[in-house]
């Protein structure tokens, strides 16, 4: 290993600046990105207002004989991937409902959000004031437990489950803070 | 909505983008931060006064996660995404990098309205220290932890310090051009002049105590 008492002595401020300079490009990258996705979006977003505003037209005039809630409001299938890393469980719920296996996943999506429940009680049970850790891990199992109900809420509906899935997005919805998908949830509690 | 879901699909695991940005690869450093930018923008429920603070919040986030992994703060083990503690160890990651961001851009937040509060820039470092961290010697070589001291340091410095440095170093800004550009920030040519030489001084010293610290 080099000479650590050297960076004291005189690179200390060309070290600096060379990571300022490397801060000042990922701002920079970050602006030419902003502006990128904001032109990319514009005819994007308008094509999809004028696809759903057709599917809506479609939908009122064809009612809800075919196909299930999930279609006509066009959601798709969840994915826990950006989660999975450390949970083996939520790759087996992925793969559940990736290969159509509805049933198991409602039982996987049940087991984890049980898990996820526990690990929450017992995280506010030992909450300390001030405590920037125990915070990051408070937030994150709470967003996951957001997710892993989520999930629940596709599977049940995909099983018929409709009472159940009515009950858990009531559930979902009453912890707005960790929320991603409300607008979806408000409109499928409308819908079912 | 359905978009986020697609998205997830045919984009890249966590693990796959901390080995990528780490390499530093274009195209995954941009799906990963529109990816971000998406899901922070439909979870993050904070009240924010204007939508140039919720962007303000979301970059500085977004910078400090980057860099973490950047700086192999964050990193892959054996396959498994480890991420450093504060103890000096690493320790396997049991959430997701959005989940991380959204932790941080709540810290962010949490910053900046104390510091609207205590008045934005009057002070030019705040009060947190370089708290010394300890790294485990079997750990990358040295470049990576002067490189993560640096980064630590700049981002623990106030807003007002990173806005001047990085309009002097980076941008290559005069103090004149500095000065119009902060508005009202700056009273006279002479003060941001000072501020500027204070912000550098107290950084380096910052970096070198805490790099001596490291050293113990």
């Amino acid at each position: 290993m080099e000479n650590r008492d050297s960076f004291m002595n005189d690179d200390v401020e060309k070290r600096v600046i060379e990571r300022l300079n490397e801060r000042g490009r990922k701002l920079s990258m970050m602006k030419k990105w902003e502006k990128g996705s904001k032109r990319k979006y514009v005819p994007l977003y308008s094509a999809l207002a004028l696809v759903a505003s057709v599917a809506l037209l479609l939908v009122i005039s064809l009612g809800r004989e075919n196909g299930n809630v999930l279609q006509e409001l066009g959601i798709e299938a969840p994915c826990m991937e950006a989660y999975r890393s450390g949970v083996p469980q939520l790759e087996n719920l992925d793969n559940l409902l990736n290969n159509g296996q509805y049933y198991e996943a409602v039982e996987a999506a049940e087991k984890a959000l049980e898990n996820s429940d526990m690990l929450i009680q017992q995280m506010e049970s030992s909450r300390k004031e001030g405590d920037e850790e125990w915070e990051y891990q408070y937030v994150a199992e709470k967003t996951l437990n957001s997710e892993i109900r989520w999930t629940y809420i596709y599977a049940l509906i995909m099983v018929e489950s409709e009472k159940m899935a009515v009950k858990q997005l009531k559930k979902y919805l009453k912890d707005e803070e960790y929320c991603t998908h409300k607008e979806e949830a408000e409109s499928m509690l409308k819908a079912l | 909505m359905v978009l986020f879901f697609t998205d997830r699909k045919k984009g890249y695991t966590d693990a796959e983008v901390v080995v990528h940005l780490q390499r530093r690869d274009e195209a995954v450093e941009r799906w990963f931060y529109e990816t971000s930018k998406r899901y922070f923008d439909k979870s993050f429920n904070e009240i924010f006064f204007d939508a140039d603070r919720k962007q303000e919040v979301f970059q500085l986030a977004f910078i400090k996660l980057w860099t973490e992994i950047e700086d192999k703060k964050i990193k892959l083990i054996d396959g498994k995404l480890v991420r450093q503690q504060r103890s000096g160890g690493y320790e396997p990651m049991s959430c997701s990098l959005t989940t991380f961001l959204m932790a941080f851009a709540r810290n962010e937040h949490r910053e900046i309205v104390r510091n609207i509060h205590e008045g934005y820039y009057e002070e030019l470092f705040d009060s947190a220290d370089c708290k010394a961290q300890a790294v485990s010697d079997d750990y990358d070589d040295a470049e990576d932890i002067k490189n993560r001291i640096v980064d630590e340091c700049i981002h623990e410095m106030s807003p007002g310090c990173v806005e001047i440095l990085t309009m002097f170093y980076y941008e290559g800004k005069s103090l004149d051009d500095i000065m119009e550009a902060r508005g009202e920030k700056n009273t006279s040519k002479n003060g941001l002049k000072t501020a500027k030489n204070k912000c550098m001084n107290t950084l380096k010293e910052r970096v070198i105590e805490r790099y001596k610290e490291y050293n113990k």
